[in-house]
């Protein structure tokens, strides 16, 4: 006689464990929402792109081919942006074009755009990458160090500093924070060099990391606190101090787990926007990434590499999102079950 | 656990963000709205005073037009501020109307808009900006545009999200049962439900399209000359800082000032909406779940009389004291025997958790104890005991199984951690154990539990597992808060069956605690009766089946127990 | 020589260099390797503000472009100090007259593929720049209006130009990069040649080894190059191996990186930025007027400026020079008197023809004048000031003037369309045949739409005669009093009126000089360990 008899599995879902697990097809259905959620991410994506020019008012084709540009430039300007076409045929020419990899051809520099996406985009991918790992590898020791310090109340002197330092320094515009980051760095210390330097690639890219993740460093350790001090409340925690088993091993098996949890859906935003970021972060270090790369082609009206830029860029934001959704699946199983927005 | 304390809805409680943010912002706002109406003409004309430094005149000095550097910061920041405001109040209107329009529609239309909402909001702002400004071109009104467009994703889903979440409650449920039309229900029902977490939103989307919009200006995509904001400003001002830092000082400033200022409000806000986050501003350490990871007992009345029992479980004047110094445990005295189950009963707040608690030297932030002897077996739990003795010496068992386990570990990996931390165990050893133990307290395939995820067991399941966690450690003492509280009453009889075999089995010592006198009667050999902090009573548990009690307070616990008769019939 | 990249691992303990770079290598994978501080030491290393529009020489636009082009394409003649030419791809020329001009090609060149440079090859490249179906915006830069008829022989190694309207400026349009010569493999390949892909299409001393667009450029010597001109100065040192060019619209970065070591040439507009160098012995700078800045005013039918002198010269009175000056670049640049700097010929310096500066009489012409479209360029800082400040001082005047800023692509297309979009702009005048000629057909003759090169549209007859008539002297003496008269005709239509010079500061490492003929900086002449 068994007393699991009359024990029936969670009959009512309480506290953190709140919801049941779909059995083994979790996996599955999680990773196929996920990418259907990329799939839409991306067919809109391709859509927007598209509309760009369609909504451009006046005629794109004059403005786009240029300084002294002779008729002859002008209609090919027309011809490329399909501009002498209606709408729906051009449309599915350029879905037929992505699909074939082909992103068109670029005004301002005289070569394919895939091609030119394809120089730039590891060194966006690079320096995101490089932001990201300072980023999650400052933030959050710090927010969970600050949680733990000034849990209940405690130095509230600290608390405070924490509190205003890390708002002043989030709010100080990244282009802003590049600038006297090379002021300090590259022109007063000369430690480090001012802009990209084609010899050094890695070297030069730890200023603009530096300045691409200081703001969120600030924005996410802040939120990494707050999650922290809502963990350190739970009945889990004081579980694991009852087995003693020590601060660092309680903060990282017990706590940051499911600090992450949380913070990483929050910091999914503010990873994404550092993205966004990275456009006047680009700027000031001469960085030869897609942020550069699309203010050029605003400023020179090169709109097939206009479009072909925001849609990878549209494209690597998704795949971020779902990397750090899929992240969220690793750390804690019972997202793959969430559904409900 | 003390009760949170309540929130009362609709009743905005300062905190020091919220205060300095609104001053910040107040103050900004004011001067720069007196500058933009007084200064226009210094911060614009041409005249002689070509790039002057500092003086009393120009406080910033002048740039080549000889314009006010100062008042063009002042100026350009008035502008920024109209144009953040402009995009905001775009954005949260827009945001707002279509995540109300998302639920109040029909369904499938509400999943595919939810779904397009979503993948906007995975987009960085500043991108969207970029195509809107591509589009429409560089200026003033196409920057508003670019900015309050990217923002409205974010606010569109919040609002959403929030009135998925109010639909669900009760008192909509019952507003939309009695008929009252959609337009009422949304703005009586709707609106002020989801104000505290949109005026956050409100307050993030103010200073995220400040920065981004003075980043586009930045960048050349924004303000263009003759007509300035700060993004403008500084754009013109950080190629020359290296020759003139002056000129970047005053946009600089203000766009700080009001991007601060819009950050501390929306953290005061939070802070304000979120009871987690509420109790720190107020300074007071109460009675809560946060307890220090090693509270040292102060051993001020370190006593002499500390090795007169030869009880494994020794407490002698335990006082628990607040930090303001009042006392919530006046001086408790007891010892528990080998092998003997020691039942504390009392209402809520009457100090057992807290007696308990001081023995496992677990006790919140905020609470110290004194006592003059607290031992458990050979460990001084008075003086410094090493994590590792301290593990020896004290386990417990929680109330509610459902949240005493880490849900992002397997239980296998939780259960283990006492053998392989303190007794240097190999993973492979502390599972063998763990698996007998497991199969001791009744645990029908403990290889599947220990492949399961909190989440994915039963409450009574989870509670085995923690007895067996905590008979790992062979403690001297076996602390049960309200073990058996959560549970069903089917289960919370194995539970107590368990337990009852431990003592047997084993000879550790059981501090048994719960506001139940029945299930005490049932399984101690001994009860004390705790009021307000202090023993009331303390019976054998023969005396307390005959009802044999003189304390009234006690008689009156024996009479709250319905059926307390003693012929429990489930608990045979 | 000595040039070095300047090892970054001197300024950082090593420990952090070792760590940071592996955490960076790591994470820019996919990049090409990075030989941290053992760069070549033969190599220059620069930027531009934005990519070469095209490698075609008869396509090029913009200067960055010119200057490209002049790298990669010999042309006839090269320019020489003090307004001289010195012989190029041409041991000698001469003008027979001036519509009539034969040029002897040197026998020692050679083509990037070996082929050698013949005076048949070099007709053919001329008659494509001549031919109107190339659509080069520079054949009548360098042609003039007229037919051309461009005829070799090789036997005598002998090219002869022939033009159907005088031309005297044509050697000179022989020296600008534009009209560089372009291989026989270049010609058979337009689009290749546009994209630099064609390894044989080049004649000049650097070949295109590496392109990627929109980051970055290398240009290789050639190791069998031995064509270079023979200025009056002779160059010293050598000509880089390698010339690395990146891209990067900041001025200041750059600035920064010549300081750090990790660039050996930059040009700068921004004379905030050029200040920078002022303190620093070591770096060379060459301070020229790369181009000049004027007011020109659109005279199409109904615009408001058409017919209307009057109100022409209240703009003109409303404009202070040394105040613009002041805004355009700190006072850095020469205050014109003309379309062009006093360094150029036959440029008129007879400062009293000029309109004074008159806010009354300004205020008196312009009060009330309705709806003026004024045009600014924001190209950088500097010309975005300069159309604050017309902005602000015909606003001054009472006129109601509406402004609207646009990018240097489309204010240039804008005006390059005639039209109604603008009725006055001042705008940068790049005169690279380094003839006053050049820049006078911007504001007299034909206009744009007729197929000249008049941006105002100005009906001048006057002017139009004087300046066809300077084209047609061969004398010295007699083509500048016909240019002077030209330049009189505009300041009594009150035409344009002259603000200031464009400075431009290039600036190189302690290893690097270029040389700069008048206001022209010829990067070919690039030498590293000159004396």
């Amino acid at each position: 006689m068994s007393v699991d008899t009359v024990d029936t599995p969670a009959p009512r879902p309480r506290g953190p464990g709140a919801r049941r697990a779909r059995g083994g097809s979790s996996w599955t259905a999680f990773a196929m929402r996920r990418f259907a959620g990329l799939v839409g991410t991306v067919v809109t994506a391709v859509v927007v792109t598209f509309l760009i020019v369609p909504l451009i008012p006046g005629d794109p084709a004059v403005s786009a081919a240029g300084p002294d540009a002779t008729v002859r430039q002008i209609e090919a300007a027309r011809a490329e942006l399909g501009l002498d076409r209606p709408v729906f045929e051009r449309f599915a020419d350029y879905v037929g074009g992505l699909l074939q990899g082909d992103l068109g051809h670029s005004f301002s520099l005289n070569a394919p755009v895939a091609d030119i996406v394809a120089s730039r985009l590891p060194f966006t991918a690079g320096l995101s990458f490089l932001a990201l790992l300072v980023v999650l590898v400052v933030a959050v020791p710090l927010g969970m160090a600050v949680s733990a310090l000034t849990r209940g109340g405690r130095r509230g002197k600290l608390d405070a500093a924490f509190n205003y330092t890390t708002a002043f320094v989030a709010a100080i515009p990244p282009y802003v924070m590049a600038t006297l980051l090379v002021l300090l760095f590259a022109v007063t210390l000369q430690l480090l060099p001012p802009a990209y330097t084609r010899s050094q690639p890695g070297v030069s890219m730890l200023l603009p990391a530096l300045a691409l993740s200081i703001p969120s460093i600030c924005l996410i350790s802040r939120v990494v606190r707050r999650e922290t001090a809502v963990v350190l409340e739970q009945d889990y925690l004081r579980t694991a101090r009852g087995w003693r088993l020590g601060t660092l091993r309680t903060a990282t098996r017990y706590a940051l787990p499911n600090v992450l949890t949380s913070t990483l859906t929050l910091s999914g935003i503010i990873l994404v926007g550092m993205l966004g970021g990275a456009i006047s972060v680009e700027t000031v270090f001469s960085w030869p990434g897609l942020g550069l790369g699309v203010v050029n082609a605003v400023a020179t009206k090169d709109y097939p590499l206009v479009q072909g830029i925001v849609l990878v860029l549209a494209v690597v934001s998704a795949l971020m999102t779902m990397a750090v959704d899929i992240l969220l699946g690793i750390v804690d199983p019972r997202v793959r079950g969430d559904h409900d927005g | 656990m003390a009760d949170q304390a309540a929130v009362r809805p609709g009743r905005l409680r300062w905190n020091p963000p919220l205060v300095v943010g609104t001053v910040l912002l107040a103050l900004t706002g004011v001067t720069v709205v007196i500058a933009s109406l007084t200064l226009r003409g210094t911060a614009e004309g041409l005249s002689a005073d070509t790039a002057q430094p500092v003086s009393a005149a120009h406080w910033l000095g002048t740039d080549d037009f000889g314009r006010d550097l100062l008042a063009r910061a002042l100026v350009g920041a008035q502008a920024s501020l109209v144009m953040a405001l402009a995009a905001t109040a775009i954005s949260m209107i827009a945001g707002v109307l279509i995540g109300t329009a998302i639920w109040t529609a029909p369904r499938r239309l509400r999943e595919v808009a939810l779904r397009i909402v979503e993948i906007t909001v995975s987009y960085p702002e500043l991108l969207i900006a970029v195509v809107i400004a591509a589009i429409l071109g560089a200026g003033r009104w196409q920057l508003v545009v670019a900015v309050a467009l990217a923002n409205i994703p974010a606010t569109a889903r919040l609002t959403a999200n929030l009135s998925g979440a109010i639909h669900q409650r009760d008192f909509v449920t019952t507003a939309r049962l009695t008929g009252v039309p959609r337009r009422a229900l949304i703005s009586r029902h709707l609106l002020p439900n989801m104000a505290e977490p949109l005026l956050i939103q409100l307050a993030a989307s103010f200073s995220t399209g400040l920065v981004a919009m003075s980043a586009l200006s930045f960048v050349g995509l924004g303000v263009q000359t003759p007509d300035y904001d700060l993004g403008r400003l500084l754009a013109d001002g950080l190629p020359s800082i290296y020759s003139r830092p002056l000129e970047v000082v005053g946009p600089t400033l203000l766009i700080l000032l009001l991007s601060i200022g819009a950050m501390l409000v929306g953290d005061g806000l939070a802070a304000a909406a979120d009871p987690r986050l509420a109790r720190r501003p107020a300074g007071r350490a109460a009675v809560t779940t946060r307890p220090r990871s090693a509270e040292p007992v102060p051993e001020s009345q370190q006593s002499e009389q500390q090795s007169e029992s030869s009880a494994p479980v020794v407490v002698r004047d335990l006082v628990v004291r607040r930090a303001d110094g009042t006392s919530l445990v006046h001086g408790l005295s007891f010892e528990i025997n080998r092998g003997e189950i020691l039942g504390v009963v009392g209402e809520s707040g009457s100090g057992k958790s807290l007696t308990a608690l001081s023995m496992a030297r677990l006790l919140p932030d905020g609470l110290t104890a004194e006592a003059s002897a607290l031992r458990t077996g050979e460990t001084d739990l008075l003086g410094r005991p090493s994590r590792r003795e301290l593990a020896d010496a004290v386990a417990m068992i929680y109330q509610d199984p459902g949240t005493t386990f880490n849900p992002a570990l397997r239980l296998g990996a939780q259960l283990t951690e006492v053998l392989r931390v303190h007794r240097g165990k190999s993973t492979v050893e502390a599972r063998t154990i763990i698996t007998d133990l497991l199969a001791g307290v009744h645990i029908t395939d403990p290889e599947r539990l220990m492949r399961s995820r909190p989440y994915e067991l039963s409450g009574g399941m989870r509670q085995r597992a923690m007895i067996a966690a905590a008979l790992a450690a062979e403690p001297a003492l076996l602390i049960a808060d309200e073990p058996t509280t959560a549970l069903d009453v089917t289960v919370a009889a194995g539970i107590l069956r368990e337990l009852a075999r431990i003592r047997d089995e084993t000879d550790t010592a059981t501090l048994f605690i719960s506001h139940d006198l029945g299930v005490v009667e049932e399984l101690c050999d001994r009860v004390l009766v705790m009021k307000d902090g202090v023993i009331v009573e303390e019976l054998s548990r023969e005396a307390l089946r005959a009802g044999d009690v003189s304390s009234p307070y006690t008689r009156m616990l024996l009479e709250s127990v319905p059926r307390l008769s003693g012929h429990g019939a489930v608990r045979r | 020589m000595k040039h070095s990249s300047s090892p970054r691992t001197a300024r950082l303990p090593r420990t952090l260099v070792t760590l940071t770079s592996v955490v960076s290598l790591a994470a820019l994978a996919g990049c090409a390797a990075d030989p941290i501080g053992t760069g070549p030491t033969d190599t220059v290393r620069t930027v531009l503000n934005s990519d070469p529009s095209s490698f075609d020489p008869a396509e090029a636009q913009g200067q960055q472009t010119f200057q490209v082009a002049g790298l990669l394409y010999d042309t006839l003649l090269r320019r020489d100090s003090d307004a001289a030419l010195v012989g190029g791809l041409a041991t000698s020329w001469e003008a027979e007259s001036a519509s009539e001009f034969s040029f002897t090609i040197r026998s020692d060149a050679t083509c990037s593929d070996d082929t050698p440079i013949t005076a048949s090859m070099v007709a053919d490249s001329l008659r494509r720049l001549a031919d109107p179906e190339t659509e080069s915006t520079w054949r009548n830069l360098v042609f003039g209006l007229g037919t051309v008829e461009v005829t070799a022989d090789d036997a005598a190694s002998t090219v002869r130009i022939s033009l159907s309207e005088p031309f005297t400026t044509l050697p000179q349009g022989m020296a600008i990069a534009q009209s560089g010569i372009v291989c026989p493999a270049g010609l058979a390949d337009p689009e290749g040649l546009a994209a630099g892909t064609v390894p044989g299409a080049f004649s000049g001393p650097y070949t295109v080894e590496e392109a990627e667009q929109g980051l970055s450029y290398t240009f290789a010597l050639r190791s069998d190059y031995a064509a270079w001109p023979e200025f009056a100065t002779p160059l010293t040192g050598t000509p880089p191996n390698r010339i690395e060019v990146g891209i990067s619209t900041d001025q200041s970065t750059v600035a920064n990186q010549i300081l750090a070591g990790d660039l050996d040439l930059g040009q700068f507009a921004d004379p905030d930025v050029a200040e920078r160098f002022a303190s620093q012995p070591d770096v060379h700078q060459y301070q020229v007027t790369s181009a000049t800045t004027y007011v020109v005013f659109n005279q199409r039918e109904g615009r408001p400026f058409a017919d209307r002198p009057e109100l022409r010269r209240g703009v003109a009175s409303a404009i202070d020079q040394a105040a613009f000056n002041a805004v355009f670049s700190k006072g850095t640049a020469e205050l014109l008197t003309s379309v062009v700097p006093e360094s150029f010929a036959c440029v008129n310096t007879d400062r009293s023809l000029l309109q004074p500066h008159d806010p009354d009489a300004a205020a008196a012409a312009l009060s009330g004048l309705g709806d003026i479209k004024l045009m600014g360029n924001t190209a950088n800082r500097q010309y975005s000031g300069g159309a604050d400040y017309i902005y602000q001082v015909l606003t001054d005047a009472g006129a109601q003037v509406s402004m609207n800023k646009v990018d240097n692509a489309t204010f240039w297309s804008t005006l390059a369309e005639g039209g109604s979009d603008w009725d006055i702009v001042f705008l940068g005048d790049l005169n690279s045949v380094g003839a006053i000629s050049a820049s006078l057909d911007r504001v007299i003759g034909p206009s744009i739409e007729e197929g000249g090169r008049n941006y105002s549209a100005s009906d001048n007859p006057e002017g139009e005669a004087a300046l066809a008539e300077g084209l047609a002297s061969t004398d010295e003496a007699s083509r500048c009093a016909a240019f002077e008269q030209a330049q009189r005709t505009l300041f009594e239509r009150v035409d344009i009126v002259p603000l200031a010079g464009n400075p431009n500061t290039y600036v190189t490492s302690p290893d690097l000089t270029v040389s700069v003929f008048d206001d022209y900086v010829d990067l070919a002449t690039m030498r590293l360990g000159a004396a």
